[in-house]
């Protein structure tokens, strides 16, 4: 039971680079912030399984930012209304509302919208400065984290070393 | 690439699917089954729960068993519980998120049944508090008590103006004599007179001087002419004011000696039925039943609005922003080029069980976007030769395809219904219960821009009332009660008009005459032994103050006299001594 469990965690951490779990997070952002049933979601649950992302960073990430969600919703959904209403873009927002796929989508609703733009306008920045904290992290703090009491005794345990024995399976 | 493709991703993608999937299928019903139970329970107010939601997928489907709905005014009963819903939905305009039912069936409806636990939510508890407040503004009034109370009681709760009256008025004659008593001190007369008559003498002196003290006596006598006329004005003003003062307390007096009279006659009609509301017994006795159930059809109008109205708010151009029945966020809708509502049950058939027996129906276009439709909502009800009924029909419109002609109505149509045990009224004093009788009902009522025009009109035949009456009901209740009981057939017409939030009702019958005439009989003899008692106990309190206001007054009125007295004092004084003659053509004392 613990080999198992060791297995899937060393497939959810398979991919370290700092691109790779920056990129998780970018994509997190999108599952986190949308709703999550929703039909644009299945294609990002899709990339994030095929591009070699940081797979345990992409599912703590989404379940962070849909807390952080909840507080952003009306935000969004202002955001939303104020791209769906005016007139200029209705000629637009038209003919996408009579496209069964775009219908299914919800890209109609004020939340789905607003916070679909945020997302994707936030993806690259977050990218870099992603990119950056974790190259900074693992200068300056990484060993200092590795040296305290809690990664000792978790580095201990019996459920580590197995962790370690698994570790280069996937590769 | 191959360093950033990850091939068994997709793998994993289809296993997560496939899982998704499998969990929809397993919950699915469940969820159906708790977002219909929740959405209901928001809507009317009271559970609405639901035992088994079951969706097909081949051909695309849903049916719904055990749907239990309880009626917020009473939360132990049902107000309608359906054993069968089935319907199918429209695959293609699913994919558009709009899910069309073409026909649904109902099997099982049934109405108020009960329930094993209470349906009630907690803060939705408006029920029988409200419908109580709403009763006196609807029918106008209070009802009465049909008891008289007794003479001691009404005057020990009333303060009779005319008895403080009648104690203030001895006082008053008094403090007034005073004041006329000073004032004729001050008054020309004896003493003006004695000197009045010595400036005569003077004159008649004068006189015998020569025609110097002629002309010198004219003119004295002109003067002494000017102050008699002066003194004898003030005398009659005085006279005048006096007389007025006087009449003033006669009317008091005599208003005093009447007051017994129309005082016990103004109490006793205070405190029993007026001939207004002796013209109207029925309305008092089943106007708040016809209230009551009025009040619930339009609270159940209100709450079902969201099933055929919605709330929308125009951004200009074709958009329109909505909030939906549920979840978050404002849905924006633009224009379809194949517009279609995004709910919508076209057809709704079933069967209705009631206690006169089963009867066939069928609800039309039920869907919140009636103008996208076109068309409103309609329905229908009938059955013939039922158990307990002759015929029945009720149909109506819920017409909201254009918001600012929006009009809901509904007819209804009973012939023969034999009503057993139906409670007609409930009060402190007695209630009626028709234990049996044959209906025929007859009700037309549309609501339009906010205001609400009704007709209710119902024929009792082979009717037999039964009133209990409580043991301390005096002769009226009894009067009423004997004359209902007599009753066997009855017809009773209600209308109401206003504003939803603001309407009244007038119900009329011939009950009315029948009623008024027993009970004004009744009442005649109650009200005369009570006017009788209350005049004897006012009269009583008024004596007193009666005696001493005549007294002053007898005290008052001889200053009348002495001025009456010197007026013809200071006349004959004028006619005597001023206006006699001389041969000369002067005048002379």
């Amino acid at each position: 039971m613990l080999r198992a469990l060791a297995k899937i965690l060393k497939v959810l951490n398979s991919e370290t680079e700092p691109s790779q779990i920056s990129l998780a997070f970018c994509l997190a952002l999108i599952t986190g912030f949308t709703p999550l049933w929703n039909l644009h979601n299945l294609l990002v649950v899709l990339l994030a399984l095929i591009i070699r992302v940081n797979l345990s960073t992409f599912i703590v990430g989404t379940v962070v930012l849909s807390g952080v969600a909840y507080l952003l919703d009306p935000i969004f959904s202002w955001i939303g209304l104020a791209v769906l209403t005016p007139n200029p873009l209705e000629p637009l927002w038209t003919a996408l509302y009579n496209i069964p796929l775009f219908r299914l989508a919800k890209f109609n609703n004020s939340i789905v919208m607003g916070s679909l733009l945020v997302s994707l306008a936030l993806f690259f920045p977050t990218f870099i400065l992603a990119n950056l904290a974790i190259g900074r992290y693992r200068e300056n703090v990484l060993q200092w984290v590795r040296k305290s009491r809690v990664v000792e005794a978790l580095t201990a345990s019996r459920f580590y070393s197995l962790y370690e024995s698994v570790s280069g399976w996937g590769r | 690439m191959r360093r950033w493709i990850r091939w068994q991703g997709l793998v994993a993608f289809v296993v997560f699917v496939a899982s998704v999937c499998l969990l929809w299928f397993v919950f699915a019903d469940l969820a159906v089954e708790k977002v219909i139970e929740g959405a209901g329970t928001r809507i009317v107010g009271a559970k609405v729960e639901l035992d088994e939601a079951d969706i097909q997928l081949f051909p695309l489907g849903i049916t719904l068993r055990g749907l239990q709905v309880t009626n917020p005014n009473e939360p132990m009963t049902n107000a309608v519980e359906i054993t069968r819903i089935a319907g199918l939905f429209d695959g293609v305009e699913l994919l558009r998120r709009k899910a069309i039912i073409e026909e649904m069936s109902m099997e099982g409806v049934r109405f108020s049944t009960a329930r094993k636990s209470s349906g009630a939510i907690k803060g939705r508890s408006k029920g029988e508090k409200s419908e109580k407040m709403s009763l006196k503004r609807i029918l106008g009034t209070d009802l009465p008590s049909f008891v008289l109370p007794k003479a001691e009681e009404i005057l020990a709760k009333e303060q009779l103006q005319s008895v403080e009256l009648a104690k203030a008025l001895p006082a008053e004659i008094k403090e007034e004599q005073k004041k006329w008593k000073k004032e004729l001190a001050e008054l020309p007369g004896e003493e003006r007179i004695e000197e009045y008559e010595n400036r005569i003498e003077k004159l008649k002196e004068m006189r015998k001087t020569g025609p110097e003290g002629i002309f010198r006596a004219a003119a004295e006598l002109k003067k002494l002419k000017q102050d008699i006329e002066s003194d004898l004005n003030k005398l009659t003003k005085a006279e005048q004011d006096f007389n007025s003062t006087m009449k003033l307390f006669k009317e008091r007096l005599a208003q005093a000696e009447r007051a017994p009279v129309d005082d016990a006659n103004r109490l006793a009609s205070k405190y029993s039925l007026d001939s207004q509301g002796l013209a109207n017994l029925t309305r008092l006795l089943f106007g708040p039943r016809i209230a009551t159930w009025l009040e619930r059809g339009l609270s159940w109008h209100e709450r079902l609005e969201p099933l055929y109205e919605r709330v929308k708010k125009e951004y200009g151009g074709d958009a329109e922003v909505v909030k939906p029945l549920r979840g978050k966020g404002l849905e924006v809708r633009f224009r379809e080029y194949k517009p279609l509502p995004d709910f919508l049950i076209r057809e709704v058939k079933g069967s209705v069980s009631t206690r006169g027996g089963d009867m066939e129906g069928r609800i039309e276009n039920i869907t919140p976007d009636q103008d996208i439709l076109g068309k409103p909502l309609t329905f229908l009800f009938s059955g013939a030769k039922l158990s307990l009924l002759q015929s029945f029909r009720v149909d109506g419109t819920l017409d909201h395809v254009s918001r600012l002609t929006a009009s809901d109505r509904i007819n209804l149509k009973l012939r023969g219904y034999q009503a057993q045990q139906l409670t007609l009224t409930d009060s402190d004093a007695f209630s009626v219960k028709l234990a049996k009788g044959l209906a025929d009902l007859d009700l037309s009522s549309i609501v339009s821009n906010g205001a609400i025009d009704t007709e209710f009109a119902a024929v009792l035949k082979s009717a037999k009332l039964e009133v209990n009456t409580s043991v301390e009901s005096g002769p009226v209740v009894k009067a009423i009660s004997s004359t209902l009981t007599g009753v066997s057939s009855f017809s009773l017409v209600a209308k109401v008009s206003g504003n939803l939030d603001d309407y009244t009702m007038k119900l009329s019958s011939d009950l009315d005459r029948v009623l008024k005439d027993s009970v004004s009989a009744q009442l005649k003899s109650q009200i005369a032994k009570l006017e009788q008692k209350l005049r004897a106990d006012i009269s009583e309190r008024m004596s007193g103050p009666i005696q001493q206001a005549k007294s002053s007054l007898g005290d008052f009125a001889p200053l009348g006299d002495e001025l009456e007295k010197r007026i013809q004092d200071f006349i004959s004084l004028q006619k005597e001594a001023l206006f006699k003659k001389s041969s000369t053509g002067l005048p002379i004392p």
